[in-house]
């Protein structure tokens, strides 16, 4: 029998105990010499059918826990996604000798636990059972029956689960990080829906278990109140009939980072906390030589109530109940993240905090004494760990199924002491992203969304993982009003006096077509109260030209041209009537209603309208966000929408800059070059 | 929620019994701190624990969430540790430490390597000779806390479930509000009324000292008349003595939450822990959801298919509590489903006695938790603490089981009867929010 010690490394030097009745009660006392823990011992040995089985005696208490594990490479489940868990299920619920209603019955006469699930069953009890429970677990395993009520019981269960799922942030939250990180083809990141779980055939789950079942991939471990001897006899006996059979195995491409950062949402409209999550895809696998490195990295950044994440965002911004960071060792993929739950209108703080956290893990060596410290808790977490002798059983199942070396846990505790402050800079560059890194938030969109744009355009999802529009609402805010939206506007803009005191304008912009080669110009005059000018160019030829002066319409250029009449010339004559055109509204208010507040690309605007008009106002700024419209065309109805992008002051007066225009899928930018105003602007324009 | 529900002794073998036995000293200092302590080298951790008797049950009515916001408040340090430092100790020490605030008591813990046991000590006594309680600590924790109810509460579906229920369960005692209490209340409290409650709950007469691992108990004696011989004794405590009247008549509210399964929550007050009845209330309870052949999971969930989970359980406190079943309905199934079930489970309870059978199944059921129990350091501390504190014997940590043991199937049927019928039940409806009636007053 391998007796497996390792030293426990003394991080402070020992001194015996102070003297009683005098202690100094400012420092911390200083500890004894420590004890060294150990790791049980187990024995390992095969079956004929190629079923490993691994050993831990451990007789404190008359009890036995065992564990099947199946080990195979993941599984994409695609249009059924949700048959591999329910085959899992479905082994447990019924054999050829005995009803789900027996089997139930015998194990809770027993007080016993008993549960399978697609990678394998697990059971225990009082060690007196022993012999029950190996019949049960070799009953489950050669002579499952799969009944069809089962079956169609277990569907309906895991349909209502996913109803239940639906309002739960947590599980929302991971869905959406295997579908952002992985996509949904991958076996980390697809999801079930109740499309993929009614598309389950019970024949699909009988298929699962005849394939993946198999003794050869199998390891079974035994922890408690028997000898080995005596689990040898029972387990060979009890499972010799279980047959090999070679089991398929599945190759994955590594998952790659994405090339640059992603902000993805789920809006959950009921949402009084944002779960946040930040983090990237690691390629890790056991045994790998960076894992204790970024152990003491994790454990810094956010292993716990010590860590720099729970310092920051708890204990001194209050953000959170709670923020720890993590990450997993796969011989797949796995993940780094970061996560917490904050209110709502901290949302792009707390982010803003990861980030700041994440980033000096990246660019700052972390100083000898939080090296010491985060080595300290994990050693301490380890010794504590081997209070449970499952530890030891875990540890043997790792190093058979990953090849480890056999002494691999034995020096864990070397390897950690060994983690420099270099390593953990090294680890944190390269597994801790602030570049690539993906940020995942559920929550309310209405409150935080807008705020979130700051990282990047937000993508949203739904709860199954699948991208969707970005969510409208709209809601009306306290003491908001059509006039106090437009007043906000005009004040913005200038005031109305100002904007009033206008007389004349002459401004030239260029316009930028995307795909179209050439120099597009615009130029557009207005003299008040009825002179306006607009001439199209390309090249410096005039591809169209309009003019308005006292009354009367004239178009000229490629097109031909003629005297403008109509609602044309009515249209022209009102454009002349103000050098900034809103001025007009003033005059007819009742045609304008406010709609309330909601969010346009990632921005909180007011929403006001206008016959099937729609104007979005900044609430930030006040200033004329965007419009959209829909225009009758030869080509039938177009979406047309007007998007300010940038502006511009004049003499305290702001006008607009940058101004992008889309009409169905063409889409264009107008960028305003030069701007003359009142004197400055000569009457010969209008000829 | 299900505290150690199972936890007990039993007279098996005598050898099995021996094996089982958790040996342990317990003394008062003559400040009234009272200690228990546990020896067991088998791995070199050990478990230093300080159980205050103060729970919300013992907050003014005004002031509810008091306790709990103490929890958190007294990790901000003291006279000689700094703000913020208590848990770095700790961790660097390669422990690990939290504490936890029911309805009862306040439960601090340091899980510790053996050798830096006498640390644990420190930070207990400092905590609880002069704890540092400044405004910068109670305004941050407040907001900490605040946080703390979204995620536990108001985010989580059905979070408000036992809130909804002990309201209306306990009208004039203080089990009426649930330990996250009133974030108002909190808003509204001063510093002079943190110092108060401090002052007035934690004194060594009203906490215990409980210590279990790799120790050697003479030098730990030592150590802890040091560490705790000079904090000062404090008033006495006394536990409030509400009475409340019965509840006379079925109550029932609905509740529209974020939900889309409707769940039904039946609550029966019950008798203190201590009780004999209690006892057999959780028998009661095995016989209704302990496992898959029990009655309600076997009917609601396997046979008529309207729930996706039900379960029963005893909320036991010291001065009552509350007997739960909560069953939450399968896609497609109403509460309306569920309730014939679930109301017949209960009568059957009543009107017959369970059968042999199924008696020898909760026994058995009750050894196999009760022998596998206390296998780690950190639950015997904490056991031993709470059946002193509750019960003052510590000894039911070896002998709980006998309680048990001592229930008869007529009992089962007895309280059945006496405590799981509607005059003295709430009953809570969870519904979906789109099914919530436009100028609904919930």
């Amino acid at each position: 029998m391998k007796k497996y010690i390792y030293s426990f490394i003394a991080l402070f030097a020992a001194f015996t105990m102070a003297a009683q009745g005098t202690i100094d009660r400012s420092t911390a006392p200083t500890p004894g010499p420590a004890r060294t823990p150990e790791i049980a011992s187990y024995e390992s040995f095969e079956l004929k059918n190629g079923l490993k089985v691994f050993v831990v005696e451990d007789h404190k208490l008359p009890r036995v826990s065992m564990s099947l594990i199946i080990d195979r490479d993941p599984i994409v489940e695609g249009a059924k996604a949700g048959y591999v868990s329910i085959a899992g299920d479905l082994i447990g619920a019924g054999t050829s000798t005995k009803t789900k209603a027996q089997l139930d019955e015998e194990v809770d006469f027993m007080g016993a636990r008993f549960s399978t699930s697609a990678n394998g069953i697990s059971l225990g009890g009082l060690s007196k059972y022993t012999d029950d429970l190996i019949a049960l677990l070799s009953d489950a395993v050669l002579n499952p029956t799969f009944p069809e009520e089962e079956f169609e019981k277990l569907k309906s269960q895991m349909l209502s689960g996913l109803q239940a799922n639906a309002d739960d942030p947590d599980a929302i939250s991971g869905t959406l990080k295997g579908s952002v990180l992985y996509g949904l083809d991958h076996p980390y990141g697809e999801s079930m829906t109740e499309a993929t779980v009614e598309a389950v055939t019970l024949e699909d789950c009988k298929q699962y278990f005849e394939t993946y079942f198999r003794p050869n991939v199998a390891y079974m471990v035994v922890i408690g109140d028997i000898t080995v001897k005596d689990a040898k006899k029972k387990l060979n006996k009890a499972l010799k009939k279980w047959e090999s059979k070679e089991v398929p195995s599945h190759d994955y491409e590594k998952t790659a980072l994405p090339e640059s950062s992603r902000i993805v949402m789920v809006d959950k409209p009921s949402a009084v906390q944002s779960v946040v999550w930040l983090g990237n895809v690691i390629d890790l696998p056991q045994g790998h030589k960076d894992i204790e490195a970024l152990r003491v990295a994790n454990q810094i950044l956010g292993g716990g109530m010590s860590g720099r994440l729970f310092t920051n965002l708890r204990e001194d911004k209050a953000f959170t109940y709670g923020a720890y960071s993590s990450f997993g060792v796969n011989e797949l993929n796995s993940t780094f993240g970061a996560s917490a739950k904050v209110r709502n209108n901290v949302t792009d703080s707390a982010i803003v905090e990861f980030l700041y956290e994440l980033n000096r893990m990246r660019t700052e060596a972390v100083t000898e004494e939080d090296l010491i410290a985060a080595k300290a808790s994990l050693s301490g977490s380890f010794g504590r760990s081997l209070e449970s002798t499952a530890s030891a059983a875990t540890f043997a199942l790792n190093i058979a199924r990953y090849g480890l070396p056999s002494d691999y846990y034995n020096n864990y505790l070397s390897r950690l002491e060994a983690v420099t402050a270099d390593d953990v800079m090294r680890v944190a560059k390269e597994y801790m992203r602030t570049e690539n890194v993906t940020i995942t938030v559920v929550g309310k969109a209405q409150d935080v969304a807008s705020k979130l744009s700051a990282f990047g355009e937000v993508e949203y999802f739904d709860k199954d993982g699948n991208a969707t529009d970005a969510p409208t609402f709209l809601f009306t805010p306290e003491g908001v009003t059509l006039e106090s939206v437009l007043n906000g506007y005009f004040e913005a803009l200038g005031g109305v006096d100002k904007l009033k005191a206008l007389t004349a304008i002459d401004q030239q912009a260029s316009i930028a077509i995307p795909g179209m080669p050439g120099n597009l110009s615009m130029r557009t005059a207005k003299m008040t109260p009825n002179k306006f000018m607009m001439e199209q160019s390309m090249q410096g030829m005039t591809v169209m030209k309009m003019v308005y002066k006292d009354g009367k319409g004239e178009r000229s250029g490629m097109q031909g041209a003629g005297a403008v009449e109509g609602d044309e010339l009515e249209e022209l004559k009102e454009q002349a009537a103000f050098v900034v055109d809103e001025l007009a509204w003033l005059e007819n208010l009742e045609e304008f209603t406010f709609d309330g507040q909601t969010l346009i690309d990632g921005k909180d605007v007011y929403q006001v309208s206008k016959e099937d008009k729609t104007y979005y106002f900044d609430v930030a700024t006040g200033l004329f966000f965007k419009s959209t419209e829909t225009q009758e065309t030869p080509q039938g109805e177009m979406a047309v929408a007007t998007t300010v992008r940038e502006w511009q002051e004049i003499d305290g007066v702001k006008f607009q800059k940058v101004v992008e225009q889309s009409a169905g899928p063409q889409a264009f930018t107008i960028t305003v070059e030069s701007i003359k105003l009142n004197d400055e602007v000569k009457g010969s324009v209008f000829k | 929620m299900k505290k150690q529900i199972m936890l007990g002794a039993l007279l098996l073998s005598g050898a099995l019994s021996a094996q089982n036995q958790i040996q342990f000293e317990e003394y008062d200092l003559d400040n009234g701190l009272h200690v228990i302590l546990h020896e067991d080298h088998s791995t070199p951790i050990a478990a230093v624990t300080v159980l205050y008797h103060v729970g919300s049950k013992n907050e003014d009515t005004n002031r509810t969430g008091f306790a709990h916001f103490f929890e958190h408040l007294l990790f901000e340090g003291s006279e000689n540790i700094e703000r913020g430092e208590f848990d770095s100790y700790v961790t660097n020490a390669g422990g690990a430490l939290n504490a936890n605030t029911s309805q009862d008591r306040t439960f601090y813990y340091e899980l510790l390597p053996s050798n830096q046991m006498e640390l644990g000590l420190w930070l207990e006594s400092e905590r609880m000779l002069h704890a540092n309680i400044q405004q910068i600590g109670v305004e941050t924790q407040r907001e900490v806390v605040k946080e703390e109810k979204r995620q536990r509460v108001d985010n989580q579906p059905y979070g408000s479930w036992l809130e909804n229920m002990m309201k209306r369960l306990y009208t004039e005692h203080p089990y009426n509000w649930v330990p996250i209490g009133s974030m108002e209340h909190l808003n509204a409290a001063q510093l002079s009324e943190f110092m108060d409650f401090y002052k007035k709950f934690y004194v060594p007469n009203n906490a215990t000292l409980s210590i279990a691992g790799d120790i050697d108990v003479e030098e730990t004696k030592k150590l802890i008349e040091a560490y705790f011989g000079n904090v000062p004794r404090g008033a006495d405590v006394v536990q409030p003595t509400v009475k409340e009247p019965a509840l006379g008549a079925e109550k029932t509210a609905t509740i529209y939450d974020n939900i889309q399964l409707p769940a039904i929550m039946m609550g029966y007050r019950m008798p203190p822990q201590t009780s004999d009845d209690a006892y057999a209330l959780q028998m009661a309870s095995s016989v209704l959801s302990g496992g898959p052949s029990s009655r309600m999971y076997k009917r609601l969930v396997d046979q008529d298919q309207t729930a996706l989970q039900v379960f029963s359980f005893p909320f036991s406190l010291e001065q009552g509590g509350a007997f739960i079943t909560f069953s939450l309905a399968n896609a497609g199934k109403t509460i309306d489903d569920m309730v014939p079930a679930l109301e017949e489970e209960i009568a059957n309870l009543q009107n017959e006695l369970i059968s042999e059978r199924e008696f020898q199944k909760i026994q058995n059921q009750m050894e196999s938790s009760f022998i596998q129990s206390n296998s780690k350091m950190a639950g015997i501390a904490e056991s031993l603490a709470d059946y002193h504190t509750y019960y003052g014997d510590a000894n039911l940590i070896n002998t709980e089981i006998d309680r048990y043991r001592k229930v008869t199937r007529e009992d089962i049927q007895r309280v059945a009867k006496k405590y799981l019928v509607k005059d003295n039940r709430v009953v809570l409806r969870y519904l979906p929010k789109s099914e919530e009636p436009t100028a609904s007053a919930e």
